[in-house]
């Protein structure tokens, strides 16, 4: 399954940041979204992940098959990292949680409480709940932050991995990271102008 | 959708306030009432009903905002939407597990608390049954003004403004099925209503709810 999007205008409420984005990537590639600071990626990420439909255009793919990473880990602090991904081993009935555990390296801190981890732990906890949801297409915003050098290696290993069994990333990241098949996209030449609608309830009201 | 209900209960659990909060305050709101109206038993009794229902009105609200405030804070409600479940599922799923955790143990200590402000004999059972009934429409009817709020910070005030009115027909009801009771009429009529209030809230509001958090989301 390929993932095509094209025409793709997507910005906030009344706000374009991106317009008229084409890109389609095929089994196996992982895209990297490049851009200065408030260009977009993040809102493009979202944009893909369903949580904000797109202004114009269309991306052909289900929402439901997209794991999306945020810059918050969706971790709750209270509870233990076994406890954690429990609850999303329940929403998405996934099967590989051994797996998962062994391959992010979770064992030694499985029954620590999430708010007595560093932040790298974190992110890694975070991270390791893309292996759970099964879905094909991952979508990554900042990955990496807090990781360590070698936790970085193990990340990527785990997405090429990934790619390997003809999954599909698209990324924004400011670390070089090491994978075979990797596309640059470079965000600014989708800037939007930025054209800001008058009436703000337009967008609510015609839907 | 079980394991979310499982890890509320369970956050719940270990962040100490948030089971106790709630009850707490109802119980010392419904202590509290003889040192201002005076002890005698009449008086009590005759305003029992009034107090116990508006108690657990405001002791409900108390822990509205924690429904999808927590979870939008941390990042989990964007993690949740994006994930294959409905999300007017999910809001269904946090309001009864706020009613598990507010409106369950009022209607367990209600009672006691009915004793204690020398309610009537005859309406200690209407006091259950329309708590029993009435409850779950307070928590469906406040998850919706939590995730119209759930943005906003400091929202807390704003979703008692909201939520508040909306609450005015299941205290009506919910007070006249105990009034009517221990006066010995019919209480056929509230206690209609009162059912027609909480499954219309359980049937409607989580769509709205569902809706609401999308736009919050986005």
């Amino acid at each position: 399954m390929s993932f095509i999007v094209s025409n793709l205008s997507c910005g906030h409420q009344n706000v374009a940041l991106i317009a008229n984005l084409n890109f389609k990537c095929l089994p196996g590639e992982s895209l990297i979204l490049r851009g200065e600071n408030g260009i977009g990626k993040t809102t493009l990420l979202r944009c893909l992940a369903g949580l904000i439909p797109p202004l114009s255009g269309s991306s052909f793919s289900n929402p439901d098959s997209v794991a999306y990473i945020g810059h918050s880990n969706g971790l709750k602090l209270q509870l233990t990292v076994l406890e954690n991904l429990y609850f999303w081993q329940g929403i998405y009935h996934s099967k590989n949680l051994e797996q998962t555990i062994s391959e992010f390296k979770l064992e030694d801190i499985l029954d620590f409480q999430v708010m007595n981890l560093s932040a790298g732990q974190r992110r890694r906890t975070a991270l390791s709940r893309l292996k759970l949801t099964q879905c094909p297409l991952w979508a990554l915003d900042e990955p990496l932050t807090s990781l360590d050098s070698k936790n970085v290696t193990l990340f990527t290993d785990i997405l090429q991995n990934h790619l390997d069994n003809s999954g599909i990333a698209v990324i924004a990241t400011h670390v070089e990271l090491q994978v075979n098949k990797k596309i640059h996209l470079e965000l600014e030449i989708f800037k939007a102008e930025h054209t800001i609608s008058t009436d703000q309830f337009s967008e609510e009201t015609t839907r | 959708m079980i394991s979310l209900l499982k890890r509320d209960l369970l956050v719940a659990s270990r962040s100490g306030g948030a089971l106790t909060l709630s009850i707490s305050f109802f119980l010392i709101m419904i202590v509290l009432v003889p040192f201002g109206v005076g002890e005698d038993p009449l008086i009590l009794g005759a305003i029992a009903t009034g107090i116990i229902w508006v108690a657990a009105l405001l002791s409900c609200l108390l822990t509205l905002d924690r429904i999808f405030q927590l979870d939008f804070e941390d990042g989990t409600l964007e993690l949740l939407a994006t994930a294959p479940v409905p999300i007017e599922a999910a809001a269904l799923v946090k309001a009864l597990s706020h009613w598990l955790t507010t409106g369950l143990p009022i209607i367990i200590v209600s009672p006691v608390l009915g004793l204690l402000l020398n309610l009537p004999e005859g309406g200690m059972r209407w006091l259950i049954i329309s708590l029993t009934i009435g409850t779950p429409s307070l928590s469906i009817i406040g998850s919706f003004g939590a995730a119209l709020t759930v943005g906003l910070k400091r929202g807390g005030l704003l979703l008692s403004l909201l939520v508040l009115p909306l609450y005015i027909p299941t205290l009506i009801f919910g007070a006249a099925v105990v009034n009517r009771g221990l006066l010995g009429l019919s209480v056929a009529t509230p206690l209609i209503f009162l059912t027609a209030v909480s499954a219309l809230s359980v049937a409607l509001l989580p769509l709205a709810t569902g809706y609401a958090l999308k736009i919050n989301l986005k």
